[in-house]
């Protein structure tokens, strides 16, 4: 595909964007949490590669959209998928013989409270990849090195691998929880508002990683801050109500919103 | 009209407070200090009065030796009560510890949300948590000593242990599985391992220590309770190490039998003191273990 469109039937927003493959396609989605629903027929690509930042106002539908990208929407009370198609790389999330734990596995999500399980630091990073076989147990240390190094955690980390978590900072659990992830080896990353319990200086680390991360993955960031989107991201896509009201590069998305309700939003006058 | 609001005069120093409030307020402060002051004399109040009119009989050979004497009871130890208490609680945990966390984690964490039959299920274990211990004791004698002809047995009694203990110890793991974060789940549930996976690695360690405490709650109510082992598995005498076709004395029901045959009432202290100290040793050392996990 030359060039990629970020498509909304509906309301007939269509913008080209710059030449790449996709990753996600999302067509027609909607979902909710028993009677509420809360995403009304979202329909885009999302490319391979980039950072893609989901932002809108407060209660949207950014976590929902997100969670439904990987299948862990249904760990919520109540929460499904009630119509539309998710493709991954081609492959139906909802398909009739995928595993939905198979889906979580390589579509990894960081959520917005960073959350160390109760074990080692060892063990938590390791807690994923043991499950799928990816580790070996006599080569855990060596491979959670691996995952430390490359979140900034080992050097602070090194001399207390065993023991518990729960004395980090903040950002370092957010980093913690960012290895996990990476070591569970999946093919996408998406976070769920990654930086909204973080001060300033561990918000500025993450953004780093996200940034970093872009080589190697299709990386989705949720976010109500439109400065973070601004500096991370290199497509947009703006929801409100449930519904997609505009998606294409940032720069564009930024410099020449399409819609009132997008320049009000990045302006911000409301949100 | 409004009524008309006046400002108080700008004076030196700090404003003052209202003075009702601050009255209730020490008020409410003397009721709280004498509420739990009553709550540590009590049980500080028992443990003396055990202390003062046991420990005289308390010695290595009361723990050591079996009952003796005429009535019986009235000379020598108490050690086949300690071992028939520890063997018939044992036995008991044995068989609740793993049905009521087994029921627990079934309730919390794989039933579906809100079920009607979840509710109905926590209804039915909150009941039998209610029912008196006699009562315990008489199914256990229908059902296990003369329906299954089990006897009247360490086996009987324990089984019949087990079924107190176990609602108690279903409701308290629901509550303390249930305590353990949302989130937790959710993060590790999104790494795309197995439910099974989650709840032996991430959750039930949280809830550890909530199971520890109502299992031990759950522990010390039966050690202490005559009544479901009357019909079931005591005997006035028995020695030797307790077998589980074979009637063991208990602790409880020592205690009363002792008590009831007018035999020496410092015999009678002295057994509910080894009771009492038993129970907070366990307690202590539960306490210690929690603080472990903790860590």
């Amino acid at each position: 595909m030359d060039s990629l469109q970020l498509l909304r039937k509906d309301t007939e927003v269509e913008i080209a964007t710059a030449a790449g493959p996709t990753a996600f396609e999302i067509d027609e989605l909607t979902a909710g949490y028993r009677e509420r629903r809360v995403l009304r027929g979202i329909s885009c690509c999302i490319p391979e590669r980039r950072v893609t930042a989901i932002m809108g106002p407060s209660g949207c539908g950014k976590s929902t959209l997100v969670k439904a990208l990987n299948r862990t929407l249904e760990l919520m009370p109540g929460g499904a998928v009630t119509s539309g198609h998710v493709r991954f790389r081609g492959a139906d999330l909802h398909g009739p013989a995928v595993d939905p734990r198979a889906v979580r596995r390589s579509l990894g999500i960081i959520h917005q409270q960073p959350v160390p399980f109760p074990m080692s630091i060892l063990e938590n990073v390791v807690f994923g990849a043991r499950f799928h076989a990816i580790c070996r147990r006599a080569e855990r240390e060596a491979y959670a090195r691996l995952y430390l190094e490359k979140v900034g955690l080992w050097t602070e980390v090194k001399h207390q691998l065993h023991e518990s978590a729960s004395r980090f900072s903040g950002g370092q659990q957010q980093r913690l929880c960012l290895a996990r992830t990476l070591a569970n080896q999946p093919q996408a990353v998406l976070m769920d508002e990654p930086c909204s319990a973080l001060d300033p200086y561990a918000t500025r680390r993450i953004e780093e990683h996200i940034v970093e991360l872009r080589d190697e993955y299709p990386v989705i960031v949720v976010t109500h801050n439109v400065g973070q989107a601004r500096r991370i991201s290199d497509y947009v896509l703006f929801m409100v109500d449930g519904q997609l009201i505009e998606a294409g590069p940032t720069a564009q998305v930024f410099e020449a919103p399409q819609s009132q309700l997008a320049r009000d939003f990045i302006s911000g006058r409301f949100g | 009209m409004a009524a008309e609001i006046t400002q108080a005069a700008p004076a030196p120093g700090f404003l003052p407070l209202p003075c009702g409030a601050m009255r209730s307020d020490r008020a409410f402060t003397v009721i709280a200090w004498g509420v739990g002051l009553v709550g540590l004399v009590l049980p500080l109040g028992i443990l003396g009065f055990l202390l003062i009119e046991g420990m005289a009989r308390l010695s290595w050979a009361f723990l050591t030796e079996a009952p003796a004497g005429f009535p019986l009871g009235s000379a020598g130890g108490i050690a086949p009560a300690i071992l028939g208490t520890l063997a018939l609680v044992a036995i008991g945990l044995g068989v609740a510890l793993p049905l009521g966390v087994a029921g627990a984690i079934g309730l919390v964490e794989y039933a579906p949300e809100d079920s009607p039959w979840v509710r109905v299920m926590r209804f039915g274990a909150e009941c039998l948590a209610a029912v008196p211990a006699i009562v315990y004791g008489l199914f256990g004698y229908a059902v296990l000593v003369v329906l299954f002809r089990l006897q009247i047995s360490l086996i009987s009694g324990a089984l019949t242990l087990g079924l107190m203990m176990l609602p108690i110890i279903l409701i308290g793991a629901e509550e303390a599985l249930r305590g353990v974060e949302r989130s937790l789940r959710e993060a590790a549930l999104s790494l795309g391992v197995s439910r099974f996976n989650v709840v032996r690695r991430v959750i039930l360690p949280k809830a550890l220590p909530g199971i520890l405490s109502v299992t031990l709650l759950a522990a010390g109510h039966a050690a202490g309770s005559a009544a479901p082992v009357m019909f079931t598995a005591s005997v006035a005498f028995a020695r030797g190490t307790p077998a589980l076709d074979a009637p063991v004395m208990t602790l409880p029901s020592h205690l009363y039998y002792v008590v009831s045959e007018g035999a020496d009432l410092e015999q009678a202290y002295a057994t509910a003191l080894v009771l009492v100290v038993g129970l907070l040793l366990a307690n202590g050392c539960a306490a210690l273990l929690k603080r472990r996990l903790a860590r």
